[in-house]
């Protein structure tokens, strides 16, 4: 039988959002090291903690940004907690 | 949802259930025809006939047809046509269309045909077995067999007790008409259907196959769906016949793995458009359509050229052919 069970439909929405959450993640590194050389560790894992909604409104403060400091100054709080499947 | 996707989504596993049980089905909900049947001989299921018929008569397709050569047991060939009717709400064309495919089978392949009508909804006194026209004398009766899924309701112990798969797939219809707008209900039915396969020891492929209707026609939101998903696991850890979860565990992979890409491409393109009109207002239409066609990884490696590109042109230049 050619359909898409509800494990796979899931699954793929979960999948989906990781690999923005990824992409979003990299494209704000890379933002930010052009501007500031050496960004830490720790801002990375901060950006993980984020939903991909709160990444991408990050974006364009990444790019306006004066220092890395003020950019992390302004990181929002963990996402809120969400069902795992 | 509206009715017509209703239809559409109960169409192809009716179809499906249909070829893969259909002995079982004739048994359960046509006995006197099964009866009639040599079941040791195979049955043959005629889709490309039924489809001349249907596209030379642009009949409608909310429904769930098959037209399948039987033999009987004196020895003679039998077509029957099963005209499964889906939707919910009763036609008055309905005996004209049982009649008029009767009539345009036989015409065009010279084949007496048995009609055998399943009717799926939800109205108790709809229950129509013929088509009668009459002019001036001029008299046409045509007498097709019946099956009300609805009156199953009163048998329900019955089939809860039969080993035919094909009771599985009515109760499942019939809890998914029942609890339309009560979800929770329709949860516990889902699980207490799904179990009744296991506790009725029918061998795995069937518990799959049976198991894919009941998914499809007992769709679930998303926080039951995973309740349900959770507690089959478990149900099934503890039966320890993990065939549907293993099953899912590839389907799972398999899902995970195209969201991932999906899901990158997706941003990526997003956040180029996006680096695009800060700088250069307008994105014009064609490029955003190349940038569809590029992999994540060619997508990424734009970004750099994005943010110190002087002008559109400059960037299009460097997009790879």
């Amino acid at each position: 039988m050619k359909y898409m069970t509800n494990v796979e439909r899931f699954a793929e929405a979960r999948g989906f959002e990781k690999g923005q959450a990824e992409v979003a993640i990299k494209v704000l590194m890379r933002l930010l090291q052009r501007q500031f050389n050496e960004v830490p560790e720790e801002v990375q894992t901060r950006l993980q903690t984020l939903s991909v909604g709160q990444l991408e409104g990050l974006i364009d403060m990444a790019l306006s940004a004066e220092s890395l400091a003020a950019f992390v100054d302004r990181l929002p709080q963990a996402k809120p907690i969400e069902l795992e499947a | 949802m509206p009715d017509r996707h209703q239809s559409a989504e109960y169409d192809s596993p009716w179809k499906t259930a249909l070829e893969q049980y259909f002995p079982s089905f004739m048994q359960l909900c046509f006995p006197q025809v099964a009866v009639a049947i040599d079941w040791s001989k195979p049955h043959e299921f005629l889709d490309k006939e039924l489809q001349k018929i249907v596209r030379d008569g642009a009949i409608g397709k909310r429904f769930a047809d098959k037209l399948i050569k039987v033999w009987l047991l004196g020895g003679e060939e039998l077509w029957l046509l099963i005209h499964v009717e889906i939707q919910e709400k009763k036609e008055a064309v309905f005996p004209q269309r049982m009649y008029q495919y009767n009539y345009r089978i036989s015409d065009c392949y010279k084949q007496p045909v048995v009609s055998l009508a399943v009717l799926c909804d939800g109205n108790q006194s709809w229950r129509p077995t013929s088509f009668n026209w009459e002019t001036l004398g001029c008299q046409i009766r045509f007498d097709f067999l019946m099956l009300k899924l609805l009156d199953y309701k009163q048998q329900w112990a019955e089939l809860e007790q039969s080993q035919n798969p094909f009771a599985v797939v009515i109760m499942a219809h019939l809890k998914a008409q029942e609890t339309r707008r009560n979800q929770q209900q329709r949860k516990i039915w889902k699980f207490s259907i799904t179990r009744q396969l296991y506790e009725k020891g029918y061998p795995r492929q069937d518990i799959l196959d049976l198991f894919h209707f009941i998914d499809w026609v007992l769709k679930l939101p998303d926080d039951l769906e995973l309740e349900f998903q959770k507690e089959l696991s478990e149900y099934e850890q503890e039966k320890e016949m993990k065939y549907v979860t293993s099953v899912e565990r590839f389907a799972e992979a398999r899902g995970l793995e195209k969201g991932l890409e999906k899901g990158k491409a997706e941003m990526a393109t997003q956040v180029l458009v996006h680096l695009l009109q800060r700088q250069f207002q307008e994105v014009p239409e064609e490029l955003n359509a190349r940038l569809q066609t590029l992999n994540v990884s060619q997508l990424e490696s734009l970004i750099d050229v994005a943010l110190s590109a002087e002008s559109l042109a400059a960037f299009a230049d460097r997009l790879p052919k």
